[in-house]
């Protein structure tokens, strides 16, 4: 093997090293990314159920003393 | 990415907790809604009972105030109802929102009508303690007499007290008011004995001719009374000196929130918004948070698709959801909140 075909072989090998590497930082990009929605969506999911809960308590709270004010 | 996993892994243990306080919630919402029927039976009851009677004004107030426990008391009933059907983990739609509004500014309207009509017969008794001579239609002659405390015998009207020594022309009767009282041990009518009263223990601890009489006795009792009733009320006065100052703060507070009541009465529900700024500010705040909420989950459902897509995040549909954060935040929502949710998704 000529030394410029070993070159072009090494160049080849180094290439497909570098796309399987790439790959793999991309899947674990992509991993990220959904880790980081599903995330996004629980937290929202929580505020949403923690202000509801909070609204909740807060009627609760006002029919309790309005019920003490209609009370003789 | 472990990171991103162990905050999952807390916003699952959150959700866990969030389903307690939910249960919890639940629960007192069940004993609130009995605690709302009977208040509801109640208020019906008593509604019934004023309608029976005969009209006057003093029943007209208490009609009023009968229907208005009624409202207020079906109010509380709808307001829990709603609470009921309301699906804690979605965000609530604003038609909802705007459904809760509404009967929670009818909720506020009928405290302010209901207390405008219960403070006017506290007010007349604060001004009748305060000054008597303002408050209409009650002369000194109308003023019910207080009880004695601790007396029980009826009481008599006094005469003049004999004079010492006097003998009346027509001998009484023994035993009669009026006449000396029979000693123990002694017959009525019968001559005192010579030497004195005796041994015995009136003897030793003798009586004055007046104490010796029922009549005597009677007005002796009632001048005690009346002084300790007096010193009494003196040691009440001195130990609430500031009572005076407090019925008149009381009285003052009360007006002032008679005045500013006073235009509700009568008008329509949807003004209530306009006139209780504090009431409504606080449900108008709470309205936006979750309304802002409701936005960012429309916008972040575009934002998921993409992301199911395994592109990466899209910076239109980014900026269109912080824009939609932006608009909420302009309508009023707390701030802090929002700088939260955007730091989510600053990240």
């Amino acid at each position: 093997m000529s030394v410029y075909a070993a070159a072009a072989d090494g160049a080849q090998t180094v290439r497909r090293y570098q796309q399987l590497r790439l790959n793999e930082v991309l899947e674990n990009a992509q991993g990220n990314i959904a880790d980081a929605g599903e995330l996004q969506k629980r937290q929202l999911d929580l505020l949403i159920a923690n202000q509801n809960l909070q609204f909740a308590n807060d009627i609760m709270t006002l029919v309790l003393r309005n019920i003490s004010q209609l009370q003789p | 990415m472990s990171d991103i996993r162990e905050q999952i892994k807390k916003a699952e243990s959150e959700r866990d907790r969030l389903a307690h306080m939910r249960q919890d919630m639940m629960r007192r919402l069940v004993s609130t809604s009995k605690q709302a029927e009977a208040t509801l039976r109640y208020a019906e009851k008593e509604l019934r009972r004023v309608e029976s009677l005969p009209a006057s004004p003093a029943t007209e107030r208490e009609t009023l105030m009968a229907l208005l426990r009624c409202e207020g008391a079906r109010n509380n009933l709808m307001l829990l109802e709603k609470l009921k059907t309301m699906e804690i983990d979605q965000a609530l739609t604003p038609s909802a929102f705007q459904h809760f509004d509404e009967i929670l500014a009818r909720t506020q309207f009928i405290a302010a009508e209901f207390n405008v009509v219960r403070y006017e017969p506290i007010l007349r008794a604060i001004d009748a303690v305060l000054d008597p001579q303002k408050e209409e239609g009650v002369s000194p002659e109308k003023v019910e007499e207080v009880p004695l405390k601790g007396g029980t015998a009826p009481v008599r009207p006094i005469p003049p007290p004999r004079k010492l020594g006097a003998t009346s022309a027509f001998p009484s009767p023994p035993n009669k008011v009026g006449s000396p009282r029979a000693l123990p041990g002694t017959r009525p009518g019968t001559p005192p004995r010579p030497g004195g009263l005796g041994t015995g223990p009136l003897a030793r601890n003798p009586v004055s001719p007046m104490q010796r009489t029922r009549v005597g006795t009677e007005r002796l009792s009632m001048e005690s009374q009346l002084q300790g009733r007096l010193e009494g009320v003196l040691k009440e006065a001195i130990a609430d000196a500031e009572v005076v100052d407090k019925l008149k703060t009381l009285r003052d507070r009360v007006r002032d929130v008679q005045a500013s009541l006073a235009p509700l009465r009568g008008d329509a529900p949807g003004v209530v918004s306009e006139l209780l700024p504090d009431a409504t500010a606080a449900i108008r705040q709470l309205s936006g948070k979750v309304y802002m909420v409701n936005r960012a989950i429309a916008v972040l459902g575009d934002l998921g698709q993409e992301l199911a897509f395994e592109s990466p995040v899209a910076d239109e549909s980014l900026t269109r959801f912080l824009q939609a954060l932006e608009e909420g935040d302009s309508a009023g929502n707390s701030s802090d909140r929002m700088e939260r949710i955007k730091g989510l998704f600053r990240r």
